[in-house]
């Protein structure tokens, strides 16, 4: 069903051509063509003739399918945004102690509900040792426990973090690409510990066993990699209602220099090779793929950034239906929640930054995303001072309540420019998909490298843009003030990491190590039985590596017997 | 003396396994071939791996990138590792350093701290003079 009549797109073409006539009479010479972040040419001006293809049932009313102009049936106003920025420093405590302070001014799950439904969030960013498996008294950790984000490690830390607190009401992610499944065994441990039921914890599985196909710092190849996705969906499908199992990120390959197509299509083919895997191992996709999730890249061109998530949701939507026959109008909605592009703030004159996040932060907004990440400005300098970390969560909470953008669903919906961009981006991305078939499928564009040189192409492309000046960052490649602030910045105390020594050390003498040893003994050989016979052995890591926390073991060791089983030849300490 | 001038310089690129940011350091890499100079691209699993690849490869500049924890430890075991073995390489460094700190880095022995935002031209400056 057309949206413009025949008389419509005749009377369009015709202003059109006295529009083109007088800019080119008052103008003189044409200008440079003006191209979006991603590279895409924009013209001057859109009308209906550039949507005239598309039909109503594109774009119809929110909430239904395709869903390009979203999934909600309520405005933001009704329901809140969810808040999902990261805090993470130092100990357990010294998070904590952040997060209560944020909590005091407003941060809680979902923006705009703080009397209704008062959930809260622990999007927690884990330092670096902790995230690849090394305890911090590691050799590999010096320098770096709690620096970059917060150090886990034993049951201890968590009993500084949690207690006294709701786990029922509280969503909890940590940000630990390889070590997702020690990190969520301990959880669901200290939990039982608490008496808390598994079934009400709230949390998101980041899932990112794949993550070696946009960067290098990956724990497992891909032939290990593509078993841990579904043995983590396995255990979690069942028993947790509130977890959502597996997260689909454009935000990291975004960061790695992919232009918006290439995130769509790369996320959507990553998607559907998680997608397949779990099938192979016995899963319905209507059971599983309603909880996925997406973690996608924002870029500070406010309308591409629109027009990719409204493309990426209408592709879901079609993909899931037609290529996986799912059912559940679940499945056929990912919800999305972006991030603010860390790669678009700079060290110079780093307030500026303040004003980069809004804009993205308006864009996931206007996008209909399912939440918002608007970052610290000063994470290119350091990891957040409380101040910044308080600025960020002021921009979304100035956006909510002082802008009434929170009253209409998808203002931008059936705007001439946002709907043609949409369709291009949509198509673009369609024949970068082909192209990955073409190629012999995701695994093999993800072992070849093809994923990643396609990547840093782009990054190239763009570091030389803005070093020749045609890209513009202001303060930094033009009018640029050359003042770098030395003043003192923040940071986490060298401290941090002798004391974190000195607690996993106590923690390991207090426990009853032979106890410790045979429950690790037993996860060894749960690991080894999943490299060995798979698809068979699904499902029998989880509950083993559960018993391993209960009998006390870190995350360090956890991890350890993971990477060196099905890892780059990790040799493990102690 | 003009034939040792025109030795292609060789650099060894380093950075820590743990650290998936490497968007740095990769463009930088092919900054550095295409002005000319062989590179040998590694990631350590400890630092103690950059000063002995030094050594073995033989080259005459390091860069480091860290995202920005662990600098702090691994530069100056690599500055302290260099002397001992007598080997005079320039070490540059690249990624997210407290600005405050620079100086103090500068000090110890670092030869160039370069962020984000600097100029290539700059860097090889740095690596050539």
């Amino acid at each position: 069903m057309n949206m413009f009549t025949k008389k419509v797109l005749e009377k369009s073409a015709q202003t059109e051509k006295e529009w083109q006539k007088r800019t080119s009479a008052s103008e003189g010479k044409p200008k440079q063509a003006a191209k979006t972040a991603g590279g895409i040419p924009v013209k001057p001006v859109y009308t209906p003739r550039d949507i005239e293809a598309t039909e109503y049932d594109d774009i119809p009313i929110p909430g239904h399918y395709p869903y390009t102009r979203g999934f909600r049936h309520l405005p933001y106003a009704e329901d809140g945004w969810m808040m999902r920025q990261p805090v993470a420093l130092g100990s357990s405590k010294d998070t904590r102690e952040r997060m209560e302070y944020l909590e005091r001014i407003g941060w809680r799950l979902f923006i705009g509900q703080e009397e209704k439904n008062e959930l809260f969030v622990q999007n927690v960013a884990l330092d670096i040792p902790s995230q690849q498996g090394y305890d911090p008294d590691a050799p590999e950790a010096r320098g770096r426990v709690g620096r970059d984000g917060m150090s886990l490690s034993t049951m201890w830390d968590l009993d500084a973090f949690y207690e006294g607190r709701d786990l029922a009401r509280t969503e909890i992610f940590y940000a630990s690409p390889d070590g997702q499944m020690p990190c969520l065994a301990q959880y669901l441990v200290y939990a039982e510990k608490r008496g808390v039921p598994w079934e009400k914890l709230r949390f998101k599985v980041s899932n990112l066993w794949y993550h070696s196909w946009y960067w290098d710092a990956a724990a497992y190849p891909p032939r290990h990699a593509r078993k841990l996705g579904p043995e983590l969906i396995s255990f979690f499908l069942k028993g947790f209602p509130f977890a959502q199992v597996a997260s689909v990120t454009g935000y990291n390959p975004g960061e790695a220099g992919a232009t918006p197509v290439q995130e769509v299509a790369f996320t959507l083919a990553t998607a559907m090779f998680i997608t397949e895997e779990c099938i192979k191992v016995g899963l319905d996709p209507d059971d599983f793929v309603p909880r996925f999730y997406g973690h996608d890249h924002t870029n500070l061109d406010l309308f591409e950034t629109v027009a990719k998530f409204r493309a990426k949701r209408r592709m879901w939507a079609k993909l899931f239906r037609e290529k996986f026959g799912c059912k559940k109008p679940e499945s056929l909605r990912l919800r999305n929640f972006p991030q603010t592009g860390g790669s678009l703030l700079h060290r110079k004159e780093p307030e500026n930054n303040i004003i980069r996040v809004a804009i993205m932060a308006l864009a996931q907004v206007l996008a209909g995303a399912d939440g918002v990440w608007a970052a610290s400005y000063d994470e290119c300098l350091n990891i957040p001072s409380q101040k910044a970390a308080q600025i960020a969560l002021r921009t979304s909470q100035i956006l909510f309540y002082e802008t009434n953008i929170a009253n209409v669903i998808d203002p931008l919906g059936g705007s001439y420019y946002v709907e043609s961009l949409t369709n291009r981006i949509e198509a673009e991305a369609t024949e970068l998909l082909n192209e990955i078939e073409k190629r012999g499928g995701y695994l093999k564009c993800w072992e070849s490298g093809w994923f990643r040189s396609q990547l840093s192409q782009e990054a190239r492309r763009w570091q030389e843009s803005i070093e020749k000046g045609e890209r513009v960052v202001v303060g930094v490649n033009k009018w640029d003030v050359d003042d770098e602030d030395h003043s003192p910045m923040f940071r986490v105390s060298p401290e941090v990491e002798r004391e974190r020594i000195e607690k996993v050390q106590a923690f390991r003498a207090q426990r009853d190590n032979d106890k410790t040893k045979a429950a690790l003994d037993a996860l060894r050989l749960a690991v080894e039985k999943m490299k060995n016979a798979w698809p068979e052995s699904c499902g029998q890591v989880m509950p083993v590596m559960v018993d391993a926390f209960r009998a006390q073991c870190t995350i360090g060791e956890a991890q350890g017997i993971l990477k060196d089983v099905l890892g780059y030849g990790y040799t493990g300490h102690g | 003396m003009n034939m040792e001038k025109k030795k292609r310089l060789k650099i060894l690129l380093a950075k820590s396994d743990q650290d998936a940011h490497d968007r740095g350091i990769r463009y930088m890499a092919e900054i550095l071939q295409d002005a000319g100079m062989e590179v040998v691209f590694i990631r350590y699993r400890i630092c103690d791996q950059v000063a002995r690849v030094a050594l073995e490869e033989d080259v005459d500049v390091i860069g480091m990138s860290f995202y920005s924890s662990g600098y702090s430890y691994d530069v100056p075991v690599v500055l302290q590792q260099l002397k001992e073995k007598g080997k005079k390489v320039k070490l540059v460094l690249g990624g997210i350093f407290p600005s405050d700190e620079v100086p103090q880095l500068m000090e110890m022995g670092v030869s160039g701290v370069f962020g984000p935002d600097t100029p290539t031209e700059e860097v090889i400056q740095c690596i050539t003079a």
